[in-house]
């Protein structure tokens, strides 16, 4: 790039980045915002429970089987609640998707925080439902899910273990290869 | 212009009580809607882009409200669904990727303008969201790399190859469909 170009390009770029600006757009009342979301969200859990039901009817699950449906247990997470760390690696695989260092879980009932320890403002933050009879954590996909630079479109499920203090989550089934490689390792207490 | 490697700046950090939520929505949309919209090209579609993250946000509020950057979690969040929706209608059909190559609903801008999007919505998703952060959102080399959670170094070599490409072809613009 010539230096006559690059300041015509400069100039260029800056006039294309004023100007997207110039196009006023107000935003929505705050409630038609929550409403819409709130509608798109039906929509998409919709589509997921279609998806399920034409899944289960293919694999012959509802007509074949004759099991009773058996309720659920409410989400437990009892003896792996509260605050975790570890220490991720720095790996060729995980550099560019999930940075290296020290990064703390939170736990709770509802919900799952991951945090990198070095950049407080990143955050990982995950709606979870517990299975406490088979130890199993599952993490669903919702609008913010999202691993760093990589959305998550697909909910995840993970079994935990807790050995001598140190939790160990194991991806079950994961299509998303970013939360697997942020989740799929050894935590311990702080 | 902000230097390549000028210090954060603009948001507040380390905030002790999160802000209301109403207060951030009013305050980030404009800039939100307008990289969207230099990423994909279409106004309405950048509007349901930033609807959703913000509602994201809005739900987690309790939780992002108190991170150092909310705007950087939301803006990350946008760029990502708006490179996102873009390969996705690329995908969809030949003739519809051609509609959205061709004929972008931007019509609000003016033509020099349109044409650079144009160009930087054909650049690798990436090299496309370090342009719209540097030239749409403002940001810094330093807030990029903080926003995409990459390095600063990785940031300025994205940004230099992207450069170098839209330099090239502006001076000679593709005609290809």
């Amino acid at each position: 790039m010539t230096e006559e170009h690059a300041v015509t390009f400069e100039d260029r770029a800056r006039r294309a980045g004023v100007a997207v600006h110039e196009v006023d757009r107000v935003p929505p009342p705050l409630t038609e915002l929550v409403r819409r979301g709130r509608r798109r969200q039906i929509v998409h859990a919709s589509s997921g429970v279609l998806a399920a039901l034409v899944l289960s009817a293919l694999a012959g699950g509802m007509v074949l089987s004759t099991r009773t449906t058996r309720l659920v247990a409410p989400a437990s997470v009892q003896g792996i609640e509260g605050r975790w760390v570890t220490d991720i690696a720095e790996s060729a695989v995980r550099h560019e998707q999930v940075p290296a260092g020290s990064w703390s879980l939170t736990i709770t009932a509802q919900s799952l925080v991951a945090q990198p320890t070095t950049t407080a403002n990143d955050a990982v933050i995950e709606t979870i439902t517990a299975d406490q009879t088979r130890h199993r954590l599952t993490m669903l996909t919702n609008q913010s899910t999202q691993v760093f630079q990589f959305a998550c479109v697909s909910s995840g499920t993970y079994s935990w273990r807790v050995n001598s203090g140190r939790l160990t989550l194991t991806a079950i089934a994961d299509p998303c290869r970013a939360r697997r490689l942020l989740f799929d390792t050894e935590w311990k207490r702080p | 212009m902000h230097p390549l490697n000028g210090e954060p700046s603009g948001e507040p950090l380390h905030l002790a009580v999160p802000e209301a939520f109403e207060v951030f929505y009013r305050r980030s949309y404009g800039g939100l809607v307008a990289l969207s919209a230099a990423l994909i090209g279409d106004y309405t579609a950048a509007e349901d882009v930033v609807q959703d993250a913000l509602y994201a946000a809005h739900r987690d509020w309790d939780r992002i409200g108190v991170l150092d950057s909310p705007l950087g979690w939301v803006r990350r969040m946008v760029t990502n669904k708006s490179v996102s929706f873009v390969r996705r209608r690329l995908s969809e059909t030949r003739a519809l990727a051609r509609w959205a190559v061709r004929q972008p609903r931007s019509s609000d801008l003016p033509e020099d303008a349109m044409d650079f999007w144009r160009m930087v919505r054909r650049l690798p998703p990436r090299q496309a969201q370090v342009v719209a952060l540097y030239y749409a959102a403002d940001l810094t080399v330093a807030e990029i790399g903080h926003t995409l959670g990459v390095a600063e170094g990785s940031v300025k070599a994205t940004l230099f190859k992207a450069r170098a490409a839209l330099a090239r072809r502006l001076e000679a613009p593709d005609r290809r469909p």
